[in-house]
């Protein structure tokens, strides 16, 4: 368990930058997620972490010790790849006893933290079997287990649920998420799925071509993104842009009463579940549904409205067809914005 | 169905039947043609061979322990140069990959006639390390080629999570690496041993005739047209050659049987 630092790192590979100028702090016992798409530099950070590479510029600190040079085997940060790469000629014990082994503990030691760590991750009665006798699930706890025993200074996480399926998925990320607050371990979680970063994480890094982009909490990075560029990245946005005169915010939809200053050019950002829409004419501005998506828990629809198209979602019970008419209502009063 | 059961008879025709026949000529003295079973018996082949007053037992230890060498030695150079290749970009790896197979399709004889000459010079010619050495090069495509298989197949993640979970390249080599190319090593040695146990004119080549091996005590009756000496020295060829795979894979099995069990 300790403090992460990253300072100016930058990587390219064959003269193709994939970090540029990273700088990034995981405080003590925090759980950070980077998210980004592939191809991003995500899983490229946590390899430098754990010394698997080695960054061109830049250092990496724990508990402010810079760690360049420390080989591999004594940076003590512990990767779980998303293959899992247990060893499948050991037992699930040999398995997790493997790190204390190569550190030549104690025998006794060793007993001990294997049962406790069986105990923690709810494998008892599984500790003679191997891998492929394992489930999808049982093997993920094996190597989280494994990857615990050394009590690394970070645990580092690369996409570990992206092959369990869906329900299994969510399971774990709630385990994982209630061990690591149980253990307080600094853990950096690597994720290209957005849901997954946001449930799990205390703060989130959202990584866009080797730049931090924006590291926030969950909440802010979602409600208030620093560019039109983070937003985009959690889906589709409604961007209305105009000019605020006298109290008045002039757009194309029309003109809206508002507290803000006078300002020349500002966008606001209305996220698809932020707009209210009707089929009787309560509201001001009328439009015509152009597409319908059907996800169960809601309804996504496109709509044109004076020529701007619209994205806004309903629950279930509302349901609207298709090029038919409806009024929707923009609420600026809380909406998040960029000048 | 009908081809499947035409093939059936013609592999038991071709390779089963003349191993019994040549486990009847073996124990006969005379066996003329169109009699079934064998007139008379003798035990003269067996007792040739396995006796020790004629040497053709200690040859035939002498001949195990040799090919043991050769593979050993063979299996330690093929390891690394497998993995070389498998996980590494260098210059001329493509160079490098078909130098391997070369033994495949240049005749070992050619290469032997070749390498006598420095042999000769450098004092390993006529005895056993010149043998040994001459041994390993059929041996190498083999090695190589199937090892290399396997360690694409597992790939060098495996490798480096040993090392992040804490253990040096040592540890990584002796607990990960090797293990997990078991399968592979029984595969490709025992191939290596075959190949090198039934070397016959290379040995005799390099070792001037003062190296004996096993397989060169077969010739001379095959040429003379002993039947019975060639029948009963080839039988316990191949049970030797069979004897050592079953005792060396059982070997290495319960080993690393024992070592996955060793950790806790």
């Amino acid at each position: 368990m300790a403090k992460i630092q990253l300072k100016d790192v930058y990587k390219a590979y064959d003269g193709k930058e994939v970090l540029k100028n990273i700088n990034i702090t995981i405080n003590e016992g925090e759980l950070v997620a980077l998210l980004g798409s592939s191809g991003s530099g995500k899983t490229t950070i946590l390899h430098g972490i754990s010394g698997i590479i080695n960054f061109d510029l830049g250092n990496i600190l724990i508990n402010d010790q810079i760690i360049n040079e420390v080989p591999i085997q004594k940076r003590n940060s512990v990767m779980v790849d998303q293959s899992l790469l247990l060893f499948p000629h050991m037992s699930v014990e040999s398995n997790i006893a493997f790190g204390l082994k190569m550190r030549k503990k104690d025998k006794r030691y060793i007993r001990r933290k294997v049962d406790e760590l069986i105990e923690l991750v709810e494998l008892k009665g599984h500790e003679q079997k191997f891998p492929n006798e394992l489930s999808g699930g049982q093997k993920q706890r094996v190597a989280i287990a494994r990857a615990l025993a050394v009590e690394p200074n970070v645990l580092l996480l690369d996409e570990p649920f992206s092959k369990l399926d869906i329900n299994l998925r969510k399971n774990m990320q709630v385990f994982v998420k209630n061990l690591q607050r149980k253990l307080n371990m600094t853990t950096i979680l690597v994720t290209h799925d957005k849901e997954e970063a946001l449930s799990m994480a205390d703060r989130v890094a959202l990584l866009i071509e080797g730049q931090i982009m924006q590291y926030d909490k969950p909440n802010k990075i979602y409600e208030r993104p620093a560019t039109k560029q983070v937003s985009d990245f959690f889906g589709k946005r409604n961007y209305i842009s105009g000019t605020i005169k006298d109290g008045s915010f002039i757009t194309k939809l029309g003109v809206f009463k508002t507290t803000f200053k006078d300002c020349d050019n500002i966008t606001f950002v209305l996220r698809p579940e932020e707009i209210n829409i009707s089929n009787k004419s309560d509201f001001s501005i009328n439009g015509i549904v152009e597409s319908k998506v059907y996800l169960g828990d809601k309804i996504v629809y496109t709509i044109n409205a004076l020529n701007q198209e619209l994205y806004c979602s309903t629950y279930g019970s509302k349901n609207f067809d298709l090029k038919s008419e409806v009024f929707i209502n923009l609420d600026f009063k809380n909406a998040h914005f960029f000048k | 169905m009908k081809t499947k059961i035409i093939f059936k008879y013609i592999i038991i025709f071709f390779l089963i039947l003349p191993l019994f026949l040549m486990v009847g000529w073996s124990i006969a003295s005379s066996w003329p043609w169109p009699v079934i079973i064998p007139r008379e018996f003798t035990l003269r082949g067996f007792a040739y061979t396995l006796s020790t007053s004629t040497q053709g037992f200690i040859i035939l230890l002498r001949s195990v322990i040799l090919s043991l060498i050769v593979t050993l030695i063979t299996l330690i150079i093929s390891i690394p140069a497998a993995r070389a290749i498998a996980f590494y970009n260098f210059r001329g790896k493509t160079l490098i990959k078909v130098l391997i197979l070369l033994p495949l399709i240049v005749p070992i004889l050619s290469v032997a006639m070749g390498i006598h000459l420095s042999f000769i010079r450098l004092g390993f010619a006529n005895n056993y390390i010149g043998v040994i050495l001459i041994h390993v090069i059929p041996g190498i495509p083999y090695g190589v080629k199937i090892l290399l298989n396997i360690f694409e197949i597992n790939g060098d993640k495996i490798e480096i999570q040993g090392r992040v979970l804490g253990a040096t390249p040592l540890q990584v080599m002796r607990h990960i690496t090797i293990p997990l190319l078991t399968p592979g090593l029984i595969i490709a040695g025992s191939i290596i041993y075959i190949i090198s146990f039934s070397q016959y004119f290379i040995t005799f080549l390099i070792g001037g005739g003062r190296i004996v091996t096993y397989s060169m005590m077969l010739f001379p009756f095959v040429e003379s047209g002993d039947r019975t000496m060639a029948s009963a020295i080839s039988i316990i060829f191949i049970l030797s050659i069979i004897i050592v795979l079953i005792i060396s894979e059982k070997l290495v099995g319960n080993f690393y049987a024992r070592s996955s069990k060793y950790y806790v």
